[in-house]
């Protein structure tokens, strides 16, 4: 019985864990769409220095969060966003679409981890 | 490298719990469904330890689910008839009062060779012998013979005599079994007392099995 006691304790501890992580994604997704609209909005009209700071803390973030996420998610994944994220405090000084494109493939794939790690059907499947 | 080795010994122990986990059980003795989890659980444990870009919770968390349900499965199987059936199917009988069912043969998949090497494992050699053979679930051939073939036994010969358990291990290379001792109902005192009488200590004793009935045999350590 205590191994069955220990078998239905996992089980419940992973049911947990991929709550809890799939929250936690979830909120750090928000949390770097939030930066990615500020540069946007701040780009647009034309307040380079506060788009600039705006970059420089998405890339502050994005580098803490890796760790974090790189628990849950293959670094392969993650390699494509850094570089993504790396791009943009140099794109913003110069202000170009380049930037509107980076912006737009970093918010895609972190959707596409945060989707990825949900248990929908077509995840499942 | 020193990325790869720590995982590698993370793995080992995980793999040792989960094995731990599902229980004690031989090779032979497995379930088809057991087999195909524990060849699973081996598969998986390589993918994190091989590529270090994956995150090893993609390897703990099903080796780790697995084995929960492993045990899990099992205890549903315990409680319900139905599960069991469906978990580990039925033992087929294919030879029923001396006849071979050829039928229940074909349906299970089991050749001829499959039988006749089944009861040469046996010591049978002549399928006539054979009065009922069961294909049990784990693919086992479990044969009863004919009433001239069975070996003879006690209860046969009429001859008397006390059933009692097997003899215990008590001490294992010096150091003394507490669990045993307890099952036996013996005290320190009765051990110390023995083993004086043989003029050894514990600590020479190689082995020493007790049974029910306080027959000992001793073994020392060699110098």
């Amino acid at each position: 019985m205590k191994r069955v006691k220990a078998a239905f304790a996992l089980i419940g501890g992973i049911i947990l864990y991929s709550v809890i992580a799939s929250l936690f994604l979830v909120n750090w997704q928000g949390e770097i769409d939030l930066l990615i609209d500020e540069i946007r909005v701040c780009n647009e009209n034309g307040d380079s220095g506060k788009a600039s700071a705006a970059a420089n803390e998405l890339a502050h973030k994005w580098a803490k969060l890796e760790k974090g996420m790189s628990i849950f998610v293959c670094d392969e994944k993650l390699n494509n966003i850094s570089s993504s994220v790396a791009k943009v405090p140099q794109f913003v000084t110069e202000a170009n679409d380049e930037l509107d494109a980076e912006l737009e493939s970093i918010r895609r794939q972190l959707k596409l981890i945060c989707r990825g790690e949900l248990p929908l059907w077509y995840n499942l499947l | 490298m020193s990325v790869v080795f720590i995982r590698a010994i993370i793995l080992y122990m995980l793999l040792i719990f989960s094995v731990r986990l599902m229980g004690k059980r031989q090779i032979g003795e497995l379930q088809p469904s057991e087999l195909a989890v524990t060849i699973l659980i081996s598969n998986i444990a390589t993918l994190p330890v091989e590529d270090t870009g994956t995150p090893l919770l993609t390897g703990i968390i099903p080796i780790i689910t697995l084995a929960s349900l492993d045990v899990i499965m099992s205890w549903l199987a315990i409680k319900s008839r139905a599960v069991r059936r469906v978990m580990s199917g039925t033992p087929a009988i294919i030879i029923r009062d001396g006849k071979l069912d050829q039928k229940q043969m074909r349906e299970i998949r089991f050749t001829v060779d499959d039988l006749v090497e089944s009861l040469r494992g046996q010591g049978i050699f002549d399928i006539s012998e054979v009065q009922f053979a069961v294909v049990e679930t784990t693919g086992n051939l479990s044969v009863y013979q004919k009433y001239p073939y069975r070996n003879v036994t006690n209860a046969d010969m009429e001859i008397k005599g006390k059933s009692i358990d097997p003899p215990e291990i008590v001490i294992a290379d010096g150091e003394p079994d507490n669990d045993a001792m307890k099952r036996l109902t013996l005290s320190m005192e009765w051990i110390e007392r023995t083993l004086k009488k043989e003029k050894t200590a514990i600590r020479d004793v190689f082995l020493m099995t007790v049974d029910t009935d306080r027959n000992y045999s001793l073994i020392r350590k060699e110098r």
